[in-house]
């Protein structure tokens, strides 16, 4: 989204960061608001995992500038380009094949926590350097790592990056970076999206959902790498 | 109780995604309306908009008294609004984790929600 008010609509960086912040929470916002019973966050896992990512997100703010941002993107391509494949590796390697997968249950148990809290921290320094927002690491990790349902771990990172682009947004209201006329639309747009969105997640096969995914990861990283060798 | 175990019955973390589930769609529907009152009252005061238009009140400035009615300060409420139900979704989590009595659960969520004051903070 920030490209798009950016270059499209030629805003200033810091207001389309800023309208692109209040998307996201009305994303987030319009996902649990409209999530079936029975679909939406695990909090107690979301709560568990936000506190290594906010907590990265500080420290990736707080050094951003430290560190070579170009030499970051391409690493964090790679470590993207990694998560697609393995997530794909995964969907295949499972013993009841992946077709008996289900988007949504309740009495799942996650695993490797030591691996989600790490890699939520990594999500987390990532988006506080490179001010990306942080749901498509998290998603793959909650699902290829720690064997959350790929729908809950949606959910679950839809919660969770609400909460990290709340701890921004009072920032850009406090210099005066958010603008009621441009952020009235786009809410308004993703509020509907949202909508339409947790109304195709109930009905949608874990086949097409997992591809999707992929597919995503694969042009993040495919963007990160460029942006990094440029 | 370890760290990472589910202790919480279902009939709570039920509770909890039923009110999360309601306290997102009722302050989302009222923000969007303030936000969308407060654009048909901007656009009846000025008669003409030109994007990006004016940034959003600082609060202090919305306690002036013939601000409140402004289409201005309501869509900025609605922002503002909108902009803290995260937050609030948190103070939830901790009011129905500290009825269940789950109280690694409530030091989580604080520890979550100082974290999400400390980086406002920080990057004012």
């Amino acid at each position: 989204m920030v490209p798009l008010l950016n270059l499209l609509f030629n805003l200033p960086m810091r207001i389309a960061v800023g309208t692109s912040l209040m998307a996201v929470i009305a994303t987030s916002a319009g996902v649990s608001a409209f999530a079936p019973r029975g679909r939406g966050a695990d909090v107690g896992l979301a709560l568990r995992l936000e506190m290594f990512s906010a907590a990265g997100a500080i420290l990736g703010g707080w050094s951003a500038g430290i560190f070579n941002e170009k030499l970051l993107k391409i690493l964090f391509s790679g470590i993207v380009f990694l998560t697609a494949g393995y997530t794909l590796f995964k969907a295949y390697r499972k013993p009841q094949g992946p077709a008996q997968e289900v988007l949504f249950k309740s009495d799942y148990e996650p695993v490797h926590w030591k691996w989600g809290f790490t890699g939520s921290g990594f999500a987390g320094i990532v988006s506080g350097l490179l001010g990306v927002g942080g749901g498509f690491i998290k998603v793959p990790i909650m699902y290829a790592l720690m064997d959350v349902p790929l729908g809950v771990a949606t959910a679950t990172s839809n919660f969770m990056v609400g909460i990290t682009a709340a701890a921004s947004v009072f920032v850009y209201y406090g210099r005066g970076d958010l603008y009621p006329l441009l952020i009235l639309p786009t809410a308004l747009g993703v509020f509907l999206g949202a909508m339409f969105g947790a109304y195709v997640l109930a009905r949608l096969r874990i086949n097409w959902l997992r591809s999707a995914l992929i597919v995503l990861l694969v042009l993040m990283g495919l963007q990160m790498l460029i942006s990094g060798l440029d | 109780m370890k760290f990472t175990e589910k202790v919480l019955p279902s009939d709570v973390i039920q509770d909890l995604e039923n009110r999360i589930h309601t306290i997102s769609m009722l302050v989302s529907v009222v923000a969007l309306g303030m936000m969308a009152i407060g654009f048909v009252a901007t656009v009846i005061d000025t008669r003409h908009l030109i994007l990006p238009g004016t940034s959003a009140l600082p609060l202090a400035q919305m306690i002036n008294t013939h601000l409140i009615l402004s289409g201005l300060a309501a869509m900025t409420l609605g922002v503002v609004l909108l902009a803290v139900l995260p937050a609030a979704r948190i103070f939830w989590a901790i009011w129905i984790y500290f009825r269940a009595r789950s109280f690694l659960d409530v030091l989580v969520a604080i520890v979550v929600l100082a974290e999400l004051f400390l980086s406002a903070s920080i990057g004012q």
